[in-house]
């Protein structure tokens, strides 16, 4: 059969199959395998049972259910509420204070748990009523949770840049490293605007030295550092050369049971309803890859992926004009696709074309992690928007989408500063040992 | 990474209009007993791999630790799937989905549920025909203990297995506690 008859074929089944909302990963894989069978019969089939358990025995990916683990024990057991009373105190003097402490609590927060998602919903369940109470404006607040909780996905550990390494074969590791500094970037970024929101517009908080009466006391402050501390471990352990990022993962997740344990929220409940859940998501994302893999060997096999590479770097376009290209790709399908089916539909094709460009690999995984975070909070369908709006005490929609537009910005922002100093993200990695 | 938090149940649980089939309440329980095992599975590698580091001060390694605990992630991967598919944890585009009613929603529930059987009748029938290559040909792993291939990767036909019933129930069920 023609390659053009197979691109059609594949784009059309593709298509109806998603809108129709088919199951991520029953679409990608069913299409790869009509793929396979029609460029190379029942003998491309029988292949498939490889990449099938390849992809479910894998070293690196066992890191996936460990950091999940890890988040789902630290907020079932109610450690996450401690450590957000923490922060509160930490941070609550800024200007604009509670909204400073969403950003970093979601950063931090969503760093350990791996999910934008949960952490907006925790850390929103806890932090809506009570900043209405205070006074706050909601579309900032609202803004705040939903934008905050997406930095989780750029700072280490993050599910997306293992998922992402294991795809092209970069170190881990050095994925995670480079992926700190854009990410305390970005939470500065975001820290400053609303800083700057308030100044000119103060009449969206209340006035600074009302919050201090009611408030959580002071020495609440020490809440912050288990969390933090199980951070660090996990990361320390990958920087220095201890441990591989799945040991690091296993010992972040039995790290989380002591905290649990030593806040007292580890009952038999919470604990069969963390393995349980982390059951269910780690067969999602690896029921999502393999058949993501079954659709990329397809792919190779048939010849569309040397293909549609080739017509790309035939169009001849200069290496930021194709980046550029990218971007806009990724954020009309962040609009529609999550971030793990994004990557593994696409990386198939277009990574043979980033290299060619000569782009660091490292440096774009970072590019890419943030694209994705954006895509959670782009209306119409940014997932952390339906969260908070879900949580917002009956607010409208629009408040929600308001209050977090100008995150999308921001995140552009911190995009195009990357470009022009990428060292931003590619000189921790360069310092990692072992 | 979505699901972490419970939503909300209202009305009777996917689970639960299930029970109504005697084929329902089959996979309902097989469902169940593969995601506890998958459970314990998570909770093995786990204990394996923070053992392994522990050891690690003392210049001593379980040697084996990597390729168990592939398998067990494997086998939480496939033991799980049933489960989750039955409460609703494989994610899709909803933009669409959730806006079709009536006729049109039951019909694009029967071509989501026909095509995801076919396809997973496919990859079991070829698992099944590898998993009887490895066992013929005594396909053992290169590591220490030189585990039989087909042992590990049985746990694959197992959860597969249970995944078809599942889909298959559903159209047993005439699509009424599709996710």
């Amino acid at each position: 059969m023609s390659l053009d008859i197979l691109i059609i074929i594949l784009g059309v089944t593709l298509t109806v199959l998603l809108i129709a909302g088919q199951w991520m990963a029953f679409a990608l894989g069913s299409v790869g395998m009509l793929l396979m069978y029609l460029s190379k019969g029942t003998l491309g089939l029988q292949s498939l049972s490889s990449v099938v358990w390849n992809t479910a025995n894998s070293y690196i990916l066992i890191a996936v259910p460990m950091f999940l683990l890890m988040g789902e024990l630290i907020l079932r057991s109610g450690a996450s509420n401690y450590f957000y009373r923490g922060v509160v105190v930490l941070l609550g003097r800024l200007p604009g204070g509670l909204l400073h402490a969403n950003i970093f609590s979601c950063a931090i927060f969503a760093a350990v748990s791996g999910s934008s998602v949960a952490t907006a919903a925790t850390v929103g369940t806890v932090a809506i009523p009570e900043m209405l109470k205070r006074g706050y404006d909601p579309k900032p607040v609202f803004g705040s949770l939903a934008a905050g909780g997406t930095l989780g996905i750029l700072i280490p550990p993050s599910i997306i840049m293992v998922l992402y390494g294991a795809l092209v074969e970069e170190s881990i590791a050095r994925l995670f490293m480079a992926g700190v500094l854009p990410g305390l970037l970005m939470a500065g970024v975001f820290m400053i605007y609303i800083a700057i929101h308030l100044m000119i517009n103060p009449s969206l908080a209340p006035p600074r030295n009302s919050g201090a009466q009611g408030g959580p006391p002071t020495k609440d402050i020490l809440h912050v550092f288990p969390v933090l501390g199980l951070l660090v471990t996990v990361l320390g352990g990958i920087y220095f050369g201890f441990t591989t990022p799945t040991e690091a993962a296993a010992i972040g997740a039995g790290g989380a049971l002591v905290l649990a344990a030593g806040y007292g929220g580890l009952t038999k409940q919470v604990f069969s309803e963390s393995i349980m859940s982390t059951v269910k998501t780690t067969c999602m994302v690896t029921l999502i890859i393999i058949g993501a893999q079954i659709l990329s060997a397809a792919l190779t096999y048939s010849g569309v992926s040397r293909a549609v590479s080739e017509w790309i770097l035939a169009l001849g376009l200069s290496k930021w004009t194709f980046f550029l290209a990218l971007v806009v790709l990724y954020l009309v399908l962040g609009c529609f696709v999550d971030g793990i089916s994004m990557i593994y539909m696409t990386l198939p094709v277009l990574l043979p074309v980033i290299k060619a460009f000569g782009f660091d690999l490292i440096w774009f995984g970072i590019i890419l992690t943030i694209l994705i975070e954006l895509g959670q909070i782009t209306p119409p369908v940014g997932l952390n928007l339906f969260t908070i709006h879900a949580i917002s005490g009956g607010h409208s929609f629009s408040d929600v989408v308001i209050g977090s537009f100008p995150y999308c910005f921001l995140m552009l922002f911190v995009i195009a500063l990357l470009c022009f100093f990428p060292e931003i993200a590619l000189w921790l990695p360069t310092t990692v040992r072992g | 990474m979505d699901n972490a938090l419970p939503k909300a149940a209202d009305g009777p649980s996917a689970a639960e209009i299930q029970e109504r089939t005697a084929l329902g309440r089959l996979v309902n329980r097989l469902a169940d007993k593969s995601a506890a095992l998958a459970g314990v599975a998570i909770v093995l590698i786990l204990a394996l791999v923070c053992v392994e580091v522990a050891l690690r001060p003392f210049k001593f390694s379980l040697q084996i630790v990597d390729e168990i605990c592939g398998y067990l992630n494997a086998a939480a991967v496939f033991l799980g799937l049933a489960y989750t598919l039955r409460d609703g944890g494989f994610i899709r585009v909803e933009l669409v989905y959730d806006r079709f009613k009536g006729n049109i929603k039951q019909g694009v529930r029967w071509l989501i549920v026909l095509t995801g059987t076919a396809y997973v009748a496919f990859l079991l029938y070829y698992t099944v025909l590898h998993v009887l290559y490895l066992y013929r040909r005594d396909v053992r792993a290169v590591s220490v203990i030189e585990t039989p291939e087909w042992i590990p990767q049985s746990v694959a036909i197992v959860g597969l297995f249970v995944l078809l019933l599942q889909l298959i129930a559903y159209v047993v069920n005439r699509m009424r506690n599709v996710p």
